[in-house]
C-alpha cells in the first residue's frame, strides 16, 4: 500500500469576473496530464507541491513560487481577469485509508505559511470540510513543532524522519523538503540532474545520500550511528578503567605499594587469581599486602605477648590529693627558679666587688712599691726623682702623659690613701650581698627540701595507683602501639583497595554489554538487507537503462555506489559525461528504479513520483515509448505516477496504446472559468 | 609644686659651685714603676742587658696583668697558638724609653736596641735586693729568662706569623 495516494486536486481562483478553477481527480497507476505550453500543466504539479509545502523545490518560497495565473491575472481568451482570491486543495490518503484535504490559499487574506487540513475528501467527496486544523510552514520547527505541518505530514504519511548531522554538527530531523526531490522531478532544474532541487539551506551533511538512504530504509546509516555509538561507548568505558586504576594507585600508593595484575584493557571476565592486588615490599621482595598482613599479625602478637598489663586508676581521692600535690610543686618550683636567680644576681654584685678589692689591692701594693723605687731613682740619682727633664732640664711630672701636667693628678701619698679609703668602702659594700647571700641560700634549702618531700609524694600516689610490677618498657609499647597503628592503616587500605577493585565488575559487565552489541552490528556499515535492496536497485536500473536506449556509455558493471548511492559504472559516477538526453534517461531510470526496488521492500518511499515534461531535450520517441511502458505497466496497487507533458495529443495517445494509464488532456487552459 | 619645695632643698643649691680636683692616676702610667718594668725586662731577657723596642712593647703588655702574663708564657711555649693582633703597643712605654735613655738609665748599642747603662745596672740591683717590690714582675721574668728567647722568636710572636 503506497503511502501518500494523490487522490484529487482542485485549483479555485476568485477573479474579479468570476470563478475559475479545475479539479483533477487522479487514479492508481500512471496518471498524464497533457496540456499544450504555458497552458497550465505544470501549474497543476506545482499547485500540488505547493499544497504539500515543498514548493522550496521549484527555487522559491511560498507563492513566488507559482505562476502569476493563480496569484495576480489570468489571460483566458483574449480577456484580462484579476485575481483576487486564490488557493488549493489536495486530497490525499495514506496507507491506512485515511483520507485529509490540505487547503492552502495563495492569494488570500491568510499567511500563506498557513496550512488548513481537513478530515475526509472535501474535494471528491463534495463540499469543503468544516473541522478545519490549522499547521504553519517555513518557519522555525516547522518539521519538529507539533503545530508544524510537516510534522503531521510526516506523522500522516508514516514517516518516521532520522536525526542527521549538520555542518554545525547539531542533530536535528531530517527535512521532508530533502527528500522529495527523489519523487518530484521539476520542469526545468529537476531535469538537470539527479537531486537537482535538493536544499541546501538546511546544512545537512550529505543531505542527499540521507534521502537516499531514508527512502531506501537503509540500515546503514543506523548502523553507523549504531557504531559510533559503541566506539563512544568503549572510549568511555576504558576512560573509567583506566581512572579505576589510577584510583587503585593512589590508595596503594600510599603505603608505597604497586597494583599488579591490574588488566590493562577493559575485558568482559576475571577469574580469581587474576584478581588485581596490592604488592609491597618486604625486605628484599615484593609480596601480596594479604600476606605481609598475616606476617604483621603474627609479628604484633609476639610483641604483645606479656605486656597484658592493665592500667587502672583506682582511687578518686588519691587523684584528687595528686592533683593538689602537682600544683603546690609547681608553686615550689617558681618560688626556687625565684630564689635561685636573686642569688645568683646577689653572687654577681658581691663577685664585682671582691674583683674590685682584688685591683684596688693592687693598685695599693704598686703604689707603695712606687714610692720605694722612686727612693732608688733618688739614690742613683735619677734627674725624673727631681721633677726635672734630663734632656732640657725643665719641669716636668713623673707621669707618663703628656707634659706639662702634673697638677691634674694626685699625689703618690694622696693616691695611697684614697685606694685605701675606697677598699675600705667596697668592703663595706661588699657586706650587704653577703648577708643577702647567707639569707637566700637558707631559703633555698628549705625550699629544696620541700619541693623532695613533696616529689616523694606523688611518687608514693603514682605507685598506688598504678600496679607496679610488670611494668612493660616504654620503648615496648611505643613499638607495639606503632605496629598496631601500621597494621590498622594497611588493613583499612587493603579494605578499601578490595572495594574499589569490585567496581570492576559493573564495567566488565558493561564491556561486555558493549561487545555483544557490536556483534549484532554487520562487519561492514551495510546490514544484508541493505545489500539486497542496493543489489536490486542496480539491477532495477540497469534494467531501466538498458530499456531507455541509454547511448552514452556500455550498460554493464552498473552498480550503485555504496558511497553516495548515485549509479556507477567502473567506479565512475554515470551522470558525468553524460550527453543531455541521457542524462535524462539516467534521471528516468534512477528515480524508477528507486520506486520500484522500494515498492518490494519495507521503504519509506511515499509511491508517487511526479514528472513534469519528461520529454526533454527532443528524446527520441523510441525512449519515450518505453519510459511510458514502464511507468504504465508499474505495479498500480502500490504506486502512483503523475506526468505532465506538452506531447502532442495524438501522438501521446499513439504512445499510451497497451499502457495503462488515465490521461487527462486539456485542448486548452487548465485554468478555467468554472460556472 | 609646694610639696616638691619642701621635700628637695632647692632654695638651699640654688648657687652652686664646682672646684677642679686632682684625678687618681693608675700606678702603670708612673715612670718610675715603667723604668722599673724597663730595666728588668732588658736584664731577665737576655744575656747582655739588651733589646728591641719590640722586645719591651711585648713584655710590657705580658706584665700589664697576670692574664697576659699567663698568655703570654703560652705563646712563648707554643707560638702556633697565638691569635692575631692580640699584641697591643703602649704609648706610654715609648715615653718612658725615652724618659729613661734621657735620665741615662739605658743607652743605645745601635739603633733600635736598647743597652742598660751602668747607672741601670745600679738601680737594677735595688730592685732584685728589695723582696717587697715589683714581686709578680720579677717572678714572671724569672720564667721568661729559663727559656732564653732570641729577638727572632719575639718578632714571630708579635706579628704572628708562626
Amino acid at each position: 500500500m503506497q503511502k501518500l495516494f494523490i487522490n484529487a486536486l482542485k485549483i479555485n481562483v476568485m477573479t474579479n469576473k468570476g470563478k475559475f478553477g479545475n479539479t483533477i481527480i487522479f487514479h492508481k497507476g500512471l496518471n498524464i496530464i497533457r496540456a499544450n505550453n504555458s497552458s497550465g500543466k505544470s501549474t497543476c504539479l506545482n499547485s500540488i507541491l505547493y499544497a504539500l509545502g515543498f514548493e522550496i523545490l521549484l527555487g522559491k518560497k511560498g507563492t513566488e513560487a507559482l505562476t502569476p495565473v493563480l496569484k495576480e491575472q489570468l489571460i483566458f481568451g483574449d480577456e484580462v481577469f484579476k485575481v483576487i482570491e486564490s488557493s488549493v486543495d489536495l486530497e490525499i490518503k495514506n496507507s491506512k485509508d485515511e483520507f485529509i484535504t490540505i487547503t492552502r490559499h495563495i492569494k488570500s487574506s491568510f499567511d500563506n505559511r498557513l496550512v488548513f487540513v481537513s478530515k475526509g475528501k472535501s474535494v471528491t467527496g463534495g463540499g469543503p470540510n468544516e473541522s478545519n486544523e490549522p499547521y504553519y510552514l517555513h518557519s522555525v520547527g516547522s518539521a519538529q513543532n507539533e503545530r508544524g505541518f510537516h510534522r503531521y505530514l510526516a506523522n500522516f504519511i508514516g514517516f518516521n524522519l532520522p536525526t542527521v548531522k549538520t555542518y554545525q554538527d547539531e542533530d536535528i530531523l531530517l527535512y521532508m523538503e530533502c527528500i522529495f526531490p527523489l519523487f518530484f522531478i521539476e520542469q526545468t532544474r529537476g531535469w538537470s540532474g539527479l537531486q537537482s532541487t535538493t536544499p541546501t539551506m538546511y546544512q545537512i551533511k550529505n543531505v542527499q545520500r540521507v534521502a537516499v538512504e531514508f527512502v531506501l530504509n537503509l540500515d546503514v546509516s543506523e548502523i553507523i550511528k549504531k557504531k559510533q555509538q559503541i566506539l563512544l561507548r568503549k572510549t568511555l568505558l576504558r576512560n573509567k578503567w583506566d581512572s579505576l586504576k589510577n584510583g587503585l594507585d593512589y590508595i596503594s600508593s600510599s603505603c608505597d605499594g604497586l597494583v599488579r595484575n591490574y588488566p590493562s584493557h577493559p575485558i568482559t571476565t576475571i577469574e580469581h587469581r587474576n584478581i588485581p592486588f596490592v604488592s609491597v615490599k618486604k625486605d628484599n621482595e615484593w609480596i601480596r599486602l594479604d600476606e605481609y598482613l598475616i606476617f604483621l599479625r603474627e609479628c604484633l602478637g609476639n610483641s604483645k605477648s606479656g605486656m597484658d598489663v592493665v592500667l587502672e586508676s583506682t582511687d578518686n581521692n588519691a587523684n584528687q590529693e595528686l592533683k593538689v600535690l602537682k600544683n603546690t610543686l609547681y608553686s615550689k618550683q617558681m618560688m626556687l627558679e625565684t630564689t635561685q636567680e636573686l642569688i645568683a644576681q646577689e653572687k654577681g654584685a658581691a663577685y664585682s666587688l671582691r674583683e674590685r678589692i682584688v685591683q684596688l689591692e693592687l693598685e695599693i701594693k704598686n703604689n707603695q712599691d712606687i714610692i720605694k723605687l722612686k727612693r732608688y731613682g733618688a739614690i742613683v740619682q735619677s734627674k725624673l726623682e727631681q721633677g726635672e727633664c734630663p734632656t732640657c732640664h725643665q719641669v716636668i711630672g713623673e707621669v707618663l702623659l703628656k707634659q706639662p701636667n702634673d697638677k691634674e693628678f694626685l699625689s703618690l701619698d694622696d693616691s695611697l690613701m684614697f685606694l685605701k679609703q675606697q677598699k675600705e668602702a667596697t668592703k663595706f659594700l661588699l657586706n650587704q650581698p653577703e648577708q643577702m647571700l647567707g639569707l637566700r641560700e637558707k631559703e633555698l634549702a628549705t625550699l629544696e627540701r620541700d619541693i623532695n618531700e613533696i616529689r616523694i609524694k606523688i611518687k608514693d600516689i603514682n605507685n598506688e595507683l598504678i600496679q607496679p610490677s610488670a611494668m612493660p618498657k616504654i620503648s615496648e609499647m611505643r613499638e607495639v602501639i606503632k605496629k598496631e597503628e601500621n597494621l590498622a592503616k594497611l588493613e583499612s587500605l587493603l579494605k578499601q583497595f578490595d572495594q574499589k577493585t569490585t567496581e570492576l565488575y559493573p564495567l566488565m559487565d558493561l564491556w561486555r554489554i558493549i561487545l555483544e552489541d557490536e556483534a549484532k552490528l554487520p562487519r561492514d556499515t551495510f546490514s544484508e538487507t541493505d545489500k539486497v535492496k542496493l543489489k536490486k536497485f542496480g539491477e532495477d536500473f540497469t534494467e531501466n537503462i538498458v530499456k531507455f536506449k541509454y547511448t552514452s556509455k556500455i550498460t554493464k558493471g552498473i552498480t550503485i555506489s555504496e558511497d553516495n548511492y548515485k549509479p556507477i559504472i567502473d567506479g565512475f559516477e554515470m551522470a558525468s559525461g553524460s550527453s543531455a538526453s541521457d542524462n535524462i534517461r539516467l534521471i528516468w531510470a534512477y528515480i524508477l528504479a528507486l520506486q520500484e526496488t522500494c515498492s518490494q521492500f519495507d521503504s519509506n518511499h511515499i509511491g508517487v513520483t511526479f514528472f513534469d515534461e519528461p520529454g526533454q531535450h527532443a528524446m527520441a520517441n523510441v525512449s519515450k515509448f518505453q519510459f511510458y511502458h514502464r511507468i504504465g505497466h508499474i505495479d498500480r496497487n502500490n504506486n502512483q505516477i503523475l506526468v505532465a507533458t506538452s506531447e502532442e495529443h495524438d501522438t501521446l495517445v499513439n504512445m499510451l496504446k497497451e499502457i495503462p494509464h488515465n490521461l487527462v488532456s486539456f485542448d486548452d487552459k487548465v485554468i478555467k472559468p468554472i460556472p | 609644686m609646694n610639696s616638691n619645695n619642701e621635700l628637695l632643698p632647692f632654695n638651699a643649691i640654688a648657687k652652686l659651685s664646682f672646684r677642679k680636683r686632682p684625678k687618681l692616676i693608675s700606678p702603670d702610667l708612673r715612670y718610675f714603676r715603667r723604668l722599673s718594668l724597663i730595666i728588668l725586662i732588658l736584664k731577665y731577657t737576655s744575656f747582655k742587658g739588651q733589646g728591641s723596642m719590640l722586645k719591651l712593647q711585648f713584655f710590657n703588655w705580658a706584665m700589664a696583668s697576670a692574664r697576659n702574663m699567663k698568655l703570654s708564657l703560652e705563646y712563648i711555649n707554643e707560638p702556633r697558638t697565638i691569635k692575631s693582633n692580640i699584641i697591643s703597643y703602649d704609648p706610654s712605654l715609648q715615653r718612658a724609653i725615652e724618659f729613661a735613655l734621657g735620665d741615662e738609665f739605658i743607652g743605645f748599642i745601635k739603633t733600635g736596641t736598647f743597652k742598660l747603662s751602668a747607672k741601670g745596672e745600679q738601680f737594677l740591683q735595688y730592685l732584685i735586693n728589695d723582696e717587697t717590690v715589683l714581686v709578680p714582675e720579677k717572678e714572671y721574668l724569672k720564667i721568661v729568662s729559663t727559656k732564653s728567647i732570641s729577638e727572632t722568636q719575639v718578632e714571630s710572636i708579635v706579628k704572628g706569623i708562626y
